[in-house]
């Protein structure tokens, strides 16, 4: 497994090219942690290259959702793989994690939450 | 149809490190049993899930010691696949087990088993105290 972690203007941006199990997914975990403990509000992760997923990083991925929602950000997860897509659906965690099929619809709903955060809250002048 | 059935035996130490072998072994099993491609992968998911509840929960100790093992045993006949994940380890009582039941999408885990029957035809647990564990799931080639 290869992940590799950048994080540029506020969004943690992770792609994973071979398999995360219970062995391999502790080291994306603590660099996902790191991340948003520093500077990400936001987290990317690409998928397109994965070839295996199990309930353990599935795990990560909702508590790295959970860390960045709480500084008002969220998670995206792009993935176009059919056998990967099934373990989202059946695990119920498509629309919680925000699975997507193209980087390009990623950078929309990013864009979209950029601009939803940058409007003043109600009762603000 | 034949009806030749194939036994296949794997004995591997209860460490995460070897999670892949197993996923590669039953990858390797699941086309042999002439199940489709997407079912292969369904077998893989589950089987690793059970091995990785054997690594976390069976031996009772924050670390599972080196010496602990876990079992395969693969049924491989002509559109189907039995395995058996068998472990020596603490057991539990599996009237206290739901699951077919989504557990909460917390950060805490718990879905592993929830998957193994989400993809698995038939899926039996047997468990009690002090007695290890067996998971037994059944995948057949859709028609």
């Amino acid at each position: 497994m290869k992940a590799d972690l950048q994080v540029h203007d506020q969004v943690a941006r992770l792609t994973v090219i071979g398999e995360l199990d219970a062995y391999s997914a502790p080291q994306v975990r603590d660099r996902l942690v790191e991340a948003l403990e520093n500077d990400a509000r936001w987290v990317v992760v690409d998928l397109r290259k994965t070839e295996f997923i199990d309930s353990f990083f599935l795990t990560i991925l909702m508590g790295a959702g959970k860390r960045a929602g709480g500084k008002c950000g969220d998670i995206i997860v792009v993935c176009d793989a059919s056998h990967l897509l099934q373990i989202f659906d059946r695990s119920g965690t498509t629309e919680l994690l925000n699975v997507v099929p193209t980087m390009e619809e990623a950078e929309q709903l990013l864009y979209d939450w950029r601009a939803s955060d940058q409007q003043p809250e109600e009762g603000q002048s | 149809m034949s009806t030749r059935r194939d036994r296949v035996t794997l004995s591997v130490p209860a460490q995460t490190r070897y999670l892949q072998a197993v996923r590669l072994l039953t990858g390797g099993l699941g086309a042999r049993a002439n199940l489709g491609m997407e079912e292969v992968e369904n077998v893989k998911t589950a089987v690793n899930e059970a091995c990785t509840n054997v690594t976390e929960h069976a031996f009772c100790d924050e670390n599972t010691p080196d010496e602990c093992s876990m079992k395969l045993v693969f049924f491989l006949s002509d559109g189907e696949m039995t395995v058996e994940v068998i472990d020596e380890g603490c057991g539990f009582d599996p009237k206290h087990l739901q699951p077919r039941i989504r557990p909460p999408l917390s950060e805490q885990g718990s879905l592993g088993l929830y998957l193994v029957h989400e993809l698995m035809d038939e899926v039996k647990i047997e468990s009690a105290p002090g007695s290890g564990t067996k998971v037994i799931m059944t995948k057949r080639r859709s028609r």
